[in-house]
């Protein structure tokens, strides 16, 4: 069975319709055909052009969701049960500890892939107010801000949940940098954990927030993202492609073909009323089956490099959750090493006065970062020229200063991760670990 | 013809614009109320420690409560094992104590010496109750504080 007009294989072959009844109907009743522009630049599919660094975080969110729906059908949420089921999972369960390990992995991939979109939009200014009539790009770099946060709070959530020694602790010290928020910080605290201290009320909140709340915020955001990108005129670099058109006149731009807006409740129509296809047509191709195929390539790489290295690195699970024993050194979750470097680092005495790096570095730096980001597009005043190009001249400033930002964040990471040993004392990988001393 | 505003049927608009953003305004406000929990569940602050002759003269540390339990020759005192820092729980040193977590550093009277910690270790009351000691985690004084090594009226 099929929607009139649309047979399966069209998806991967291309759709040719017979006649334009058929190719409207098709559009109308089939939510891919509907979901995708009719025409995509060159450009655009280009894997240099974004890195498919969006869609790939998409698949992996996909791959998740997959894996994560198995084990919510084994995994209990009760502080007595939690340790012994993700213990059940891991050696008992068949394939368990594989889905868990592939779970884990396609988490930490997340994290990195949708910091390095970020980093791809930013280089090439594709979050940029400047583009076609209609678009407003900055809209979608605040949806993906927000994206990026809850990337970042899933993976935090998640992390509780074994319950076991690593995750106790983790959000121990995660949630008690909520709790350096002036005034009402305390209460943040008591909010996150239902209760004064890290036990059963905390853990289900985590985990409702982890299986349901987070990944449906998120579900609905990434529809809203995707839907932008086509009421922006597509990829950033398709800006360039029109642009470049125009300027070289190889065809001259006709009258925009619909003249009408969106049942005339709108003014000024949409992007592409204004960009003519026949413009661009050489830069261009029909997107079923170009970004169908790339689309599935793409999800097929993803599902096997998270499949191979949740085999070749299986989660951990350590002893289980123990309130009176603090692991020696305790870590947060690795991409929030950075701040537990700073929150280290940013405590010091003048004079009689501490100075608190759990607010410094916990929440105030963190904070500006994130409120400098979300305000970047009001503030950048490079030409439209600069839109979907890497590496921009006029950009040269404002690249190296987000790089050197960057690199700041990952040496922190990197200091965090491999350089700090018991007590937090600095540690090279190669020095053997203190003997235990003789007083304990 | 009446003012604009002033018909029947801007009243009612807007007396319904009000009664559905007053509506939504308290389901989220109920909703959000109703995740500040009203009753903790949680084990009480005044813990029961045991007899005094568990704690040998010294520092003793109680992983269940995570105190120490120091006793001298003025008698017995308790200080807090929670790091002031982020609240992992301080190992004991020679001299003093030691937080894994991030490096804080406090001396043999919890006072913070380096590291990120911002106020020293809190002291908690101690009490008899019969011939045990009482710690209440929920209170402190300051570090003066010393209960007395007898039971109040017992036979020690």
């Amino acid at each position: 069975m099929s929607a009139p007009g649309w047979r399966p294989r069209d998806l991967v072959k291309g759709f040719r319709p017979r006649t334009p009844r058929e190719g409207a109907d098709a559009v109308v009743q089939n939510f891919v055909l509907h979901a995708f522009p009719v025409r995509v630049t060159k450009k655009a599919l280009g894997w240099l052009t974004s890195g498919w660094l969006g869609t790939i975080s998409l698949h992996l969110f996909l791959v998740l969701t997959l894996t994560g729906a198995v084990l919510l059908f084994i995994y209990v949420p009760s502080v007595e049960r939690a340790y012994a089921s993700v213990k059940d999972i891991e050696f008992v369960t068949s394939f368990g500890g594989w889905l868990r390990g592939t779970h884990r992995i396609a988490a930490h991939l997340m994290v990195i892939v949708v910091v390095l979109h970020l980093v791809r939009v930013f280089l090439t200014g594709a979050y940029k107010k400047e583009g076609p009539p209609g678009a407003y790009r900055p809209l979608n770099w605040w949806v993906g801000l927000v994206l990026l946060l809850l990337t970042f709070f899933l993976s935090f959530t998640g992390y509780l949940l074994p319950w076991d020694q690593l995750a106790f602790w983790a959000i121990t010290v995660g949630t008690q940098i909520a709790a350096s928020v002036p005034l009402i910080g305390e209460e943040i605290r008591q909010l996150l954990l239902g209760g004064t201290t890290v036990g059963q009320p905390a853990l289900i909140r985590f985990y409702v927030l982890h299986c349901f709340v987070l990944p449906a915020l998120v579900i609905y955001l990434v529809a809203y993202h995707m839907w932008r990108i086509r009421k922006d005129g597509g990829l950033a670099a398709t800006d360039r492609v029109v642009e470049d058109a125009k300027a070289q006149a190889r065809v001259v731009p006709p009258a925009p073909g619909k003249t009408y807006t969106l049942m005339g409740a709108t003014e000024g129509g949409t992007v592409q009323a204004h960009t003519p296809v026949a413009l661009i047509e050489r830069e261009s191709t029909p997107a079923i089956p170009a970004i169908v195929r790339r689309a599935f390539a793409t999800f097929v790489l993803t599902l096997a490099v998270c499949s191979l290295l949740g085999v070749m690195l299986p989660a951990p699970l350590e002893e289980p959750a123990n309130p009176a024993v603090t692991p020696n050194p305790a870590k947060a979750p690795w991409y929030f090493l950075w701040l537990q470097e700073l929150v280290s680092i940013l405590t010091f005495q003048v004079g009689d006065v501490t100075v608190d790096g759990a607010f410094l570095g916990g929440v105030l730096l963190p904070g500006l970062l994130v409120l400098l980001l979300a305000a970047w597009p009001l503030l950048d005043r490079s030409p439209a020229a600069a839109v979907g190009v890497w590496f921009h001249s006029s950009r040269k400033v404002q690249n190296r200063v987000f790089l050197a930002l960057l690199f700041a964040t990952a040496v922190l990471t990197v200091i965090g991760t491999f350089l700090r040993g018991p007590y937090w004392a600095w540690m090279w990988p190669w020095d053997a670990p203190p003997a235990p001393p003789t007083w304990m | 013809m009446s003012e604009p505003g002033t018909t029947r049927r801007g009243f009612l608009g807007r007396s319904a614009t009000i009664a559905v953003v007053v509506g939504l305004v308290g389901h989220v406000i109920a909703w959000l109320r109703s995740l500040v929990p009203n009753v903790l569940y949680e084990p009480p602050m005044k813990r029961r420690l045991g007899a005094p002759d568990q704690f040998p003269t010294g520092r003793t540390y109680v992983a269940e409560h995570n105190v120490f339990v120091i006793h001298d020759t003025r008698g017995f005192r308790a200080l807090s094992a929670v790091c002031t820092h982020l609240g992992c729980s301080v190992g004991a040193k020679q001299e003093g104590y030691h937080c894994p977590c991030h490096g804080s550093v406090f001396d043999a009277e919890g006072v913070n010496t380096e590291g990120p910690a911002p106020r020293p270790l809190p002291w908690h009351p101690l009490s008899w109750r019969g011939k045990a000691l009482v710690v209440d985690l929920g209170t402190t004084v300051d570090a003066d504080t010393v209960l007395d090594p007898k039971p109040k009226g017992g036979s020690g």
